[in-house]
């Protein structure tokens, strides 16, 4: 049997950056669900580009045309922190319709796994859950991964600096996408 | 004039030797009539050829037609 | 007479509509005899808006697009370079010849028995068409290509269609309008077919029937103060930068709410009353946006100096073409009904096609975050039109009628726009002009009801 001794630095550095992220993402699901808006922008980084792109129906193998581009297409999102901000105002006012009365989100996060780290980045991909319930019974759900790259941040652990969200929709299915994944 | 290929359309990875068929491969078919590909969908379907032989109605050299995957005897380019 | 609603006894259509109370049953929204009736009615015989030829512009160029309940393949053929729709379902068993969204194909293949045809919808070929126990002399000829379009329209890089082949021209179709709907697809600088749309369509569920948002959501002056009081309440109509407007020098114009009660389109109308464009205000946040804006504004005024704009939205603002075609001058957003209470909307946005990068960008985000399901304004709007549907379709609900009156008496013919009603900017004019053409399809046996109007009929029901 392995004595935790044994374990060499670079791995159980490799083990805490684990948790240390996972804890990062999974507090993010929780302001989110705790409607603690706000303190979610607080972990995002100035410069932030967060990125939900369309997907279409290709033929096999043309897979450079399955996510449009954030260079000259539409897409769900393509923004950064000041629109994020204007959204959560606009949540914030009490009078936006279809987050009024607010629903009850539920955003589950999995699969979580370090891809590479350079410095003070670290690039993350994990997948989501989001179940959303409101009024008396409005279910919408969403289901995807994500790719981030996060940097170290001497206050929150982490800052988000780029998120691009994969979603698993072709036509969107629900009316309105009112939360953040 | 340069070498030709024959190109194996069944077992397992007849598809993709079928779908990947380059422009000018030549096919013979079941009924005996011989044509070039001119283009490939890739559909794994169809290629479009132009006869070059054909032994039932001679009027259809020249002509472009497509042809189905099952119709074909041999590819070679 | 055209009747509906057997099991509650035979109501004529025309009844639904109390034209002196200003007010219409909620059955016409919630009815599945009635939406049935209309895909047949509306749908099959309207012009109908399909998409913009620089979605395809090569040869074999294709996108899927739809027509009411069905869709349609919008094709570039690879011969003759034209443009064709075709229903997307295969002449022998009715599979779809094409699951792509998008793409560039030789062919459309069947995937069920291979059933073939080129990117002119012909026939090329079925599988084991040859095979000497198959079809022999029944092989399917060229009567069996793909169903095309009755008729299909570009008109200045807008792909327009219908199935009947009686319908009146597309510019008979739009009458007074078509100087309206050419000008909104102007670049700024006032060149004809000037725009490219960004790819690809927004599409996106609605549960609730196609004629909440498709006939009520234009010129729907008196929603905005309300539906998007959070928008302006969070500062969002800054989002583009309008704060940092400048006033400009008032350019001498009426805006007014229109319907054409013959045609059955209308909105939002600004009347220009003199020769050339108003003066450009500042708007956007993005350096040197306002700079290339400024400059094409330029342009256009020289254009326009000794002409008088066509009329259109206020501003930036809709009409909508019959039946549910809303028309921006940067945007275009239509709705394509699935079932009584399921919608799908699409919208495309265009832009200037000669602009420099840095502005195509800023218009692309600001089209991103202001449109759809993860838009901040039109979000509002998705979760009104949606809640309509369940709270009229009730028993009790459905029994009541909704309020249509507002201006109801006080529109006015206008010589501008011959043979449409010209209201306040806030009365729901428009959307009675929609039920006016509405009741004219439910009723009309064909086209030969239909057209020519303002000479041999009126169907201006109040």
């Amino acid at each position: 049997m392995l004595e935790l001794t044994t374990v060499d630095t670079a791995s159980l550095q490799r083990v805490i950056l684990q948790h240390d992220v996972e804890q990062f993402l999974y507090k993010e699901a929780r302001l989110l669900d705790e409607r603690r808006l706000e303190e979610w922008l607080e972990l995002l980084a100035e410069e932030l580009h967060y990125w939900m792109p369309m997907r279409r129906n290709i033929k096999f193998g043309d897979w450079d045309l399955e996510f449009t581009s954030h260079e000259t297409e539409i897409n769900w999102f393509d923004e950064g922190k000041d629109v994020l901000a204007g959204r959560i105002r606009q949540i914030n006012t009490g009078v936006h319709w279809p987050e009024e009365p607010v629903s009850r989100f539920e955003h589950i996060i999995s699969n979580v796994e370090l891809v590479g780290v350079e410095g003070d980045e670290i690039s993350v991909n994990s997948k989501f859950f989001c179940y959303q319930n409101r009024l008396q019974d409005e279910v919408n759900q969403w289901v995807g991964r994500r790719e981030d790259l996060l940097r170290r941040d001497p206050a929150t652990k982490f800052k988000l600096v780029k998120r691009k969200i994969i979603l698993a929709q072709n036509v969107m299915l629900p009316k309105v996408v009112n939360t953040f994944f | 004039m340069a070498e030709t290929k024959g190109y194996d359309l069944t077992g397992k990875g007849g598809i993709q030797a079928w779908s990947s068929l380059p422009e000018g491969t030549k096919l013979t078919l079941l009924n005996g009539a011989v044509g070039e590909i001119i283009a490939n969908p890739h559909d794994g379907g169809w290629v479009l050829i132009k006869f070059q032989e054909h032994p039932h109605d001679p009027s259809k050299v020249g002509q472009e037609e497509y042809v189905f995957f099952n119709e074909v005897q041999t590819a070679a380019g | 007479m055209v009747t509906i609603l057997r099991a509650r006894g035979d109501r004529s259509i025309r009844s639904f509509i109390d034209y002196e109370r200003g007010t219409i049953s909620r059955e016409l929204y919630v009815h599945p005899d009635i939406f049935e009736q209309e895909m047949e009615q509306i749908f099959q015989r309207c012009w109908l808006f399909l998409g913009h030829e620089s979605q395809i512009p090569n040869p074999g160029d294709f996108i899927v697009s739809r027509m009411g309940t069905e869709e349609v393949i919008v094709v570039r053929d690879r011969k003759d370079k034209q443009i064709r729709a075709f229903l997307n379902s295969c002449r022998h068993r009715g599979m779809k010849v094409c699951r792509y969204d998008q793409g560039n194909n030789l062919v459309f293949t069947c995937p069920f028995h291979a059933w073939t045809y080129d990117t002119a919808g012909k026939l090329v070929g079925v599988g084991y068409g040859n095979h000497p126990e198959a079809y022999g002399d029944t092989r399917p000829g060229d009567q069996w290509g793909l169903a095309q379009v009755a008729q299909f329209k570009n008109f200045h890089g807008s792909l327009w269609a219908t199935w009947d082949p009686k319908a009146p021209s597309f510019e008979d179709y739009l009458g007074p309008f078509t100087a309206s709907l050419r000008h909104c697809l102007q670049s700024s600088d006032g060149e004809d077919g000037g725009l490219e749309m960004f790819t690809p369509f927004q599409r996106h569920r609605l549960p609730t029937n196609w004629k909440v948002p498709g006939f009520t959501s234009v010129t729907d002056g008196t929603h905005a103060a309300m539906t998007h009081r959070s928008a302006a309440a969070a500062g969002l109509h800054e989002d583009r930068g309008q704060g940092k407007a400048k006033p400009g020098t008032p350019f001498p114009r009426e805006m007014y709410a229109i319907g054409d009660h013959n045609l059955g389109h209308g909105g939002q109308c600004t009347f220009y009353n003199q020769p050339g464009v108003p003066d450009y205000t500042d708007e956007w946040f993005e350096p040197g946006v306002d700079d290339y804006f400024r400059e094409t504004a330029g342009r256009k005024a020289q254009l326009y100096a000794n002409r008088v704009l066509a009329p259109h939205g206020w501003g930036g603002g809709h009409f909508a073409i019959f039946p549910c075609v809303m028309v921006d001058s940067w945007r275009i957003r239509w709705y394509h009904p699935h079932e009584t209470g399921m919608v799908e909307r699409w919208t495309l946005c265009g832009v200037d096609k000669n602009a420099p990068k840095h502005v195509k960008n800023a218009v692309r985000h600001y089209v991103q975050r202001y449109n759809g399901p993860t838009g901040f304004f039109e979000s509002d709007d998705m979760e009104n039109w949606n809640y309509v549907y369940p709270a009229s379709r009730g028993v009790r609900a459905r029994k009541l009628d909704y309020f249509f009156a507002n201006g109801l008496g006080h529109g006015k013919y206008d010589d501008r726009l011959p043979g449409v009603v010209v209201n306040g900017a806030y009365t729901e004019e428009a959307q009675r002009a929609r039920f006016s053409r509405w009741l004219a399809f439910m009723e009309a046996k064909s086209w030969d009801d239909l057209y020519p109007v303002n000479t041999s009929k009126n169907h201006r029901i109040w």
